[in-house]
Formats: C-alpha cells, structure tokens, sequence
C-alpha cells in the first residue's frame, strides 16, 4: 500500500472497546479478534481516516515513543485488520 | 483474604459505578478458590463488564494472573455480543424485507441506549418483538432459513393472539426469541403490545439505524424480565432495572399510566424492590418512591402469584392468563386452544393427554385451594 492510502475503519465493523482490550467482528470473517496494548491505542485513533504516517505520529506522541519504531510496530497490525475487512482503503 | 461471601461480591460488582451502594468490593485481593468463585459468578450472571472496570479503576484488587482471567472472560462475552450482533442485523434486514414491524429488546438494545459503554452489558442470545400482523411471517421467513422452534405451537395461530413468542434455535447454534409480547400468562396478555410500535429509540449498529422500545418500554420490559423470574434473576436484569430506575430521563407520569393500563404496576414494584435489595442500593427517585407505596390489584396480586409464588409452572400461568382477556370469544378461542392442543405439542409437554388432563385437574384443585388462602405475592422483602 502506498504511503498516502487512508485508513478508515469499515461502518459494518462491529466492535467493542473495554479496558485493555478491544474486540472486534468485521463483516466478513467468522471470528472475533481481540486487540491489546499498542492495538487498542491504534483503534482508538482509528476513528477518523488516517494514513499510516499520521497514525504513527499520533500514537507516538500520546506514548512519547518514536514515530519510526511505532510506524513498524503498527504497519503489520494495520495490514491484518485490512485484510480482514475491519479497515478499508480510502483515497 | 475477606471474609465478604462470594454472593455478596457478586452484587457489588453488579451494582458497581451506581450512586448510593451498600455491599462493598474486597479489600483485598482474593485467595485462588474465591477469586475462581467469584469469575464464575461473574461469568454465570453477565457483569463481566462492570468486573474489568472495577479492577481496571482499582476497586477491585487483583493479581496480574487474575486480571488477566478477568480480562479473557470479558473478551469471551464481548465476542459472543458481536457474533449475536451480527444474527440481529441479519435478521433485522430479513424482517424489513418483508416489512415487518420489529423492535430490538433487551440485550443489545439496552446495551447501546441505557449503558454509557455497551461493553458494560453482556447478552446470551437476541430478543426481538414482532408485531402481531407480521408475527405469523417473521417466524415462517426465519424457520425457512434454518430456524428451529424449540416449542411447537399449541395449536395453530394460538402464537400469533395469546403466545408470549417463540425460541427458534438458529443454525450457528445462537438463538433468537422472537417476542409477541414480554412475558407469557396473564402479565403478557395484559400488554397491549400494538401501542409499543407508536414509538421508539433508534441506536446505530454496524452502519444501519435499528428500533429498540422507548424509554418507558424498555424500562417495564427489564422489570418483567427481572421481576417474574421463577428461580432468582440473574444480576444483569435487576442492574438493568437500576440503571434505568436511576436516569433522570425516565418518565414517571407515564411509566405509571402504562402500569395502570397494562396491570403491571406489582411488577415494576417487585423488580424495583428486588433491584434495590440484591445491589444494595440507597438512591431514592420517583420510581423508587412510587413503588414503595403501590398497591397491586387483586388481578395483579393473583397473576404475579403465577409465575413467583409457590409452585409456580407455565400452566399456572396459561390458567391465570384467562383472567388477563376481555371478552368472552378471546377467553373461549384461548381456553380451547389449550384445552385441546395439537398432539406434537401434548407430546413435548406432557407427553400423552391423559397426562395432560390429570396434571389440569391438579392444578384446578391447587388453584382453588390457593384462592381460599392466597399466597403473599411478593416472596422477597418489600422495598422499604
């Protein structure tokens, strides 16, 4: 994906956030997954569409941490969740 | 260690983040027997919700170990929420195929409009309402999509005019009740359900707008579940009917016209009552107050009896459900429908009909009995 694809969570994700965990159904899997720690920082900053870049820098400065280490840390979650259906592209 | 009994942590953690409660959560953490006492309970009643956030705001002390058990029972309900989300969208976009009138009870509905996380309110399976008119439908589309009753009906269109609804068990092994009206007996026929569809509260879910009941219907159905429960309610409901009790937004005037016309005011009394109780609670409100001083009526008094007084059966209530009809041809087409049911339906209850006479003929001599020495209808301690 291209540095400036966006990020949008899919409408028809149903999902549910609690402390330390967030649960998520996308429309077109089976099963539950469950995201922790860094994963539901991610999801919470997910509630806008985003790019990769913007996201990284978010959550770097909510965790004083570096925009390239956490940009590492989140690509292959952000590729997972895509790949489920949980995440959409958007230009 | 504490000493507090593993029922008592269970209602103060249903009645965790109310104003005004009594029972207190350990102070300590918990032995390893206990604590799997306690996660059980947790589990068992549906408050895993309100357990993640006492651990997580510190109320609760607990070991890393045992917050993360807490936290992977609470990611198992949260699951099986969305997988029953899922059923309901599902359904719900069936069902307005077809235009069916429907609204989302309980579970989900009281999640996304009463609680101000819905993760805060767990749910084992979907309750809808389906209008009378569209009853028969709703249940022929989804029972040709692989649903399974659980119950047969009584005898054809008895559902549809007296029925409390039916338990279809879906292919995915989920269930769905779909409800003509809140409870079955006396209470149920008492409803006039057709004035629940005159309005609504929408809730956003997946990207479609869904119905649940108004603020006032929500409220009563949560009494009814929670009130008219044969063995003791789980916790979920009673805190449903706290969390409800205690909104500012709750109409009294008109909760209390709906109670008068539907003959249910002994319910809200009980479930306020029981509510209060179980979750130790001191809050007093308008609801609070005008349960405390509601007189039931003789029907009400004999209708709760039914369901919560000594043995109380299904019979008992399709018995006391003719005091519940007016007029004479619903009270004929109701008792010969139950009177003389189809065979299949003989067969899952009692099993033959000469079972099935001999158990009425019991209950006609019980329910006499119990007329010349009426059991107290309340069963708990009154709300004081």
């Amino acid at each position: 994906m291209g540095a400036d694809v966006r990020w949008r969570r899919d409408e028809r994700t149903l999902f549910r956030a609690a402390p330390g965990v967030v649960v998520i159904l996308g429309p077109d899997v089976g099963d539950p997954i469950a995201l922790r720690g860094t994963g539901v920082a991610l999801w919470e900053v997910l509630d806008r569409p985003q790019c990769t870049e913007e996201l990284a820098t978010r959550l770097a400065a909510g965790f004083a941490g570096d925009t390239a280490t956490v940009r590492s840390d989140i690509e292959p979650v952000i590729a997972q969740l895509a790949a489920v259906g949980v995440l959409r592209a958007v230009s | 260690m504490t000493n507090t009994s593993a029922s008592e942590i269970l209602r103060a953690v249903a009645g965790y983040g109310l104003p005004e409660r009594i029972p207190a959560l350990p102070p300590s953490t918990l032995d390893d027997e206990s604590w799997e006492e306690v996660l059980a309970g947790v589990v068992r009643h549906r408050i895993t919700g309100h357990f993640m956030h006492a651990i997580h705001d510190g109320a609760f002390p607990a070991t890393d170990v045992q917050h993360d058990a807490a936290v992977e029972a609470h990611e198992r309900a949260l699951g099986l929420a969305l997988l029953l989300e899922r059923v309901l969208l599902s359904t719900m976009g069936q069902l307005a195929d077809v235009r069916a009138g429907t609204r989302v009870l309980r579970g989900p509905a009281v999640a996304h409009t009463d609680y101000p996380d819905p993760g805060l309110r767990s749910f084992g399976d979907i309750d809808l309402l389906v209008s009378n008119d569209d009853y028969d439908t709703a249940v022929a589309l989804l029972c040709a999509g692989g649903g399974r009753r659980r119950y047969p009906e009584p005898r054809h269109g008895f559902d549809r005019r007296f029925g409390k609804g039916v338990c279809l068990e879906l292919p995915s092994g989920l269930e769905i009740d779909l409800h003509r009206t809140f409870v079955a007996g006396p209470f149920g026929l008492a409803i006039d359900t057709s004035s629940l569809f005159g309005s609504e509260t929408r809730f956003s879910l997946g990207g479609h707008e869904l119905s649940a009941l108004d603020r006032e219907g929500r409220f009563l159905d949560a009494c009814f579940h929670a009130a008219l429960a044969a063995n003791r309610p789980r916790l979920v409901p009673l805190r449903d009917v706290a969390q409800m009790t205690l909104s500012p937004e709750l109409d009294v005037a008109r909760l209390t016209e709906l109670c008068r016309q539907w003959r249910c005011g002994i319910v809200v009394q009980r479930a306020v009552g029981l509510a209060w109780d179980e979750l130790g609670l001191g809050a007093t409100t308008d609801v609070v107050r005008w349960a405390r001083q509601y007189e039931g009526s003789t029907f009400e008094r004999r209708a709760l009896c039914s369901y919560v007084g000594d043995n109380p059966s299904y019979a008992r209530q399709a018995l006391a459900g003719m005091h519940a009809l007016r007029g004479w041809r619903d009270k004929v087409a109701y008792a010969t429908k139950l009177a003389v049911p189809r065979r299949a339906y003989v067969r899952s209850r009692e099993g033959s009909y000469l079972r099935r006479a001999r158990r009425a003929f019991r209950l006609f001599l019980h329910e006499r009995a119990e007329r010349r020495d009426p059991v107290a209808p309340m069963g708990d301690r009154a709300l004081s």
